[in-house]
């Protein structure tokens, strides 16, 4: 008895393994990540083609990212007309992708040259999304994900059992699961690590982080974003919410009502990075991915939704495609003529315009009076500067300022907040309560050290004090930085 | 075969991104190798209360000053509006950019390229219209300007000199007159490869 438990723990854990990455689907959800992914990456390829040889050449200026680890020379650089050619076939091999055409090379094609592009240029091509996309391009290329949805499936015409899909008689091919876990698994761990991160920012838990972040001009506009930094206290909760789904996605996504969740919250946190930060690609990216986290039971229900809308007619209408476009001479002649006219469109655009006929372009004088604006010395930061706001209210949450007010009544307390910026080096901050006249009628201070970013008074508004329009100075450095009104009534 | 191969797939990508996290997590070789930047999810680490923007100046024998970035052919934005050559916040790769602007465009001999950073609190960015209780300290937007490193026409550096930031943090800690003592007694020297009697770490 005792020694059959060893020997069935050890069937469990491997029949385990073995449904996990080795049970058999139609590889609907792959196919459908195949057809959204490079359309999404193509958004970003496209616009860089016209600027191939500027980014990722020697005749250019390339920043390739290895540099900034202290290997200079890791990939070597292409020149200007191989870069032209590159960009060129990686934007076809995406489409190809997308359409399922020689699928397996066309994404491992697209993998490669996309993340050997993107390694050449850290500062406009290489981003996390970019690298989260190649994983994904490597894993569908390893998968079956061209079975289905493909030029490659009309091609070449399935011997396989009928099944009944879409409410359609057809054969539908299967493919063990492992790649679509592991894409499963991959996103389960970004989210993961990107907690750790977290985890090391302490900034990230008092709201500071993802409020100068909403506050900066480096991504696309973000009015909700701006707005939103005024209210840290909603960050707050909204920075916890996050850090604790991202640590749990990778546990609870996988069925039920877990699954929901973890997807539904993730699809609203990616969503609101667009309007909050700006950014537009990686939601895209990772909302498409979401779709590996769908079995094939799971697309079958969504293809009988699909059918009540007359979808499935749409999606299952013949196609003729020519028989030579199953050749890999076909293939192949077309990656050839797409880099070729490629290199010649470049040439005739001529980015640089030195073959026009007014010669090179002349370089751009400076704006009259700008570099004689630049200090010898550099500035000392200005008081002023070294403060964000000055918040009055009654309550704190997580360390900041809520139920934000101006008006109060005798013998009730209230809060004053100061918030500073970074660099502010140790300060010793006044905050006064003056009366109506200007005079004063409180005064309290306190040493702000250098890495501290708020600083708070608490004021009781005495009984006998008489009503009127009081005010809250803060002085800095021998200076007022601020000045509120305060009713009291 | 296909079986054992897919197997060793597994086990080597997942023990891969473990490594990445691990490496993350625990600080161990997380920027040892180009590579990490694929397996490490250190999305958002930096963050800052000051923006920052990048000015490449060429100076003319005439003593005309030019701007060499973004390059007069055309401009590429990645993220938003803002050129390319915004995004490189350590400056390594800002010699190339100019030399490049400087290789593709007609212009005089040049003496000297200057890069200029310039920095503003990030408050200035917020529109007015902002929660009333929230007014940001000090409406009057006010711009730093820095001039940080000056290069060789070909993108050699002469002097590199501690980004703003850094060196305000420098500042804000130097302040204390005992820091301040101490470190007057080592001057900080870099010397950089290929340029050893030019290039040199200005102290602040």
């Amino acid at each position: 008895m005792s020694a059959s438990y060893p020997l069935s723990d050890h069937r469990s854990l491997r029949s385990s393994w073995q449904s996990f990455f080795y049970r058999e689907e139609v590889p609907f959800s792959l196919a459908l990540l195949r057809i959204l992914l490079p359309l999404v990456l193509l958004i970003v390829v496209v616009p860089r083609w016209i600027h191939s040889r500027e980014l990722y050449s020697t005749d250019g200026a390339a920043a390739p990212l290895a540099l900034n680890y202290g290997w200079p020379d890791f990939f070597p650089e292409p020149n200007g007309t191989v870069a032209v050619a590159l960009v060129s076939v990686l934007a076809v091999t995406l489409l190809m992708s997308a359409a399922g055409w020689w699928t397996r090379t066309s994404l491992l094609l697209s993998a490669g040259l996309f993340g050997y592009l993107n390694m050449l240029d850290c500062l406009s091509s290489i981003t996390k999304y970019s690298v989260i996309s190649t994983h994904f391009l490597v894993l569908l290329g390893l998968s079956n994900c061209g079975a289905i949805w493909s030029v490659d499936s009309l091609l070449r015409p399935s011997s396989l059992p009928r099944r009944r899909v879409f409410g359609v008689e057809t054969r539908m091919p299967v493919a063990v699961v492992w790649p679509r876990r592991l894409i499963q698994l991959l996103i389960g761990l970004i989210y993961f690590g990107a907690a750790t991160t977290k985890l090391q920012t302490e900034a990230y838990f008092t709201s500071d982080q993802l409020r100068w972040w909403m506050m900066t001009n480096v991504n696309r506009a973000n009015p909700m974003g701006e707005w939103l930094s005024a209210y840290p206290s909603i960050l707050i909760a909204m920075a916890y919410a996050a850090i604790v789904w991202q640590i749990i996605f990778v546990f609870i996504s996988w069925r039920g009502i877990g699954r929901l969740f973890a997807l539904g919250f993730g699809a609203t946190f990616h969503f609101s990075t667009a309007p909050l930060l700006g950014i537009y690609v990686f939601p895209m990216v990772m909302i498409s991915s979401y779709v590996s986290f769908f079995d094939e039971k799971d697309m079958l229900r969504i293809g009988r939704w699909a059918r009540g809308l007359g979808l499935d007619q749409w999606l299952t209408r013949p196609v003729h495609i020519p028989k030579w476009a199953a050749s890999s001479l076909a293939y192949v002649t077309v990656l050839l003529v797409t880099s070729a006219v490629g290199v010649a469109a470049e040439y005739v655009i001529d980015p640089y315009g030195e073959r026009r006929p007014e010669g090179k372009y002349p370089l751009p004088v400076l704006e009259a009076g700008f570099f004689e604006r630049i200090p010898r010395e550099p500035e000392a930061i200005r008081e002023t500067d070294k403060y964000h706001t000055v918040t009055i209210g009654t309550d704190l949450l997580g360390g900041v300022m809520m139920n934000l007010r101006n008006q109060f009544k005798r013998d009730e307390r209230f809060l004053v907040q100061v918030s500073l910026t970074l660099l502010h080096g140790d300060q010793w901050i006044e905050c006064n309560l003056l009366d109506p006249e200007g005079r004063l009628v409180q005064q309290v201070g306190q040493v702000v050290p250098r890495e501290r970013l708020r600083a708070e008074w608490q004021f009781k508004v005495p009984p006998t004090l008489p009503t009127g329009t009081y005010s809250i100075t803060v002085r800095s450095g021998g200076q007022e930085i601020a000045c509120r009104p305060v009713e009291i009534h | 075969m296909r079986r054992w191969l897919s197997q060793s797939f597994i086990a080597l990508y997942l023990g891969i991104l473990a490594f990445g996290i691990g490496s993350h997590g625990f600080k161990y070789c997380d920027s040892c190798h180009p590579g990490m930047y694929l397996v490490v999810w250190d999305m958002f680490c930096g963050w800052s209360t000051w923006e920052q923007r990048l000015h490449v100046i060429g100076e003319g024998e005439s003593g005309t000053y030019y701007r060499l970035a973004p390059g007069p052919w055309g401009d590429y934005q990645p993220y938003s509006n803002l050129s390319r050559h915004h995004y490189d916040n350590f400056g390594s790769h800002t010699g190339r950019l100019a030399a490049n602007c400087l290789k593709h465009t007609d212009h005089e001999p040049m003496r000297r390229v200057f890069v200029v950073e310039e920095s503003w609190n990030k408050k200035f960015n917020l529109p007015p219209s902002l929660n009333p209780n929230v007014v940001p300290v000090n409406d009057e937007k006010f711009t730093y300007l820095y001039l940080r490193d000056e290069l060789k026409p070909d993108g050699t550096p002469i002097v590199r000199r501690a980004p703003w930031h850094q060196l305000q943090m420098t500042r804000s800690i130097s302040e204390n007159p005992r820091l301040h003592a101490q470190a007057r007694h080592g001057t900080p020297v870099m010397l950089a490869d290929g340029a050893a009697n030019q290039v040199a770490e200005v102290p602040h």
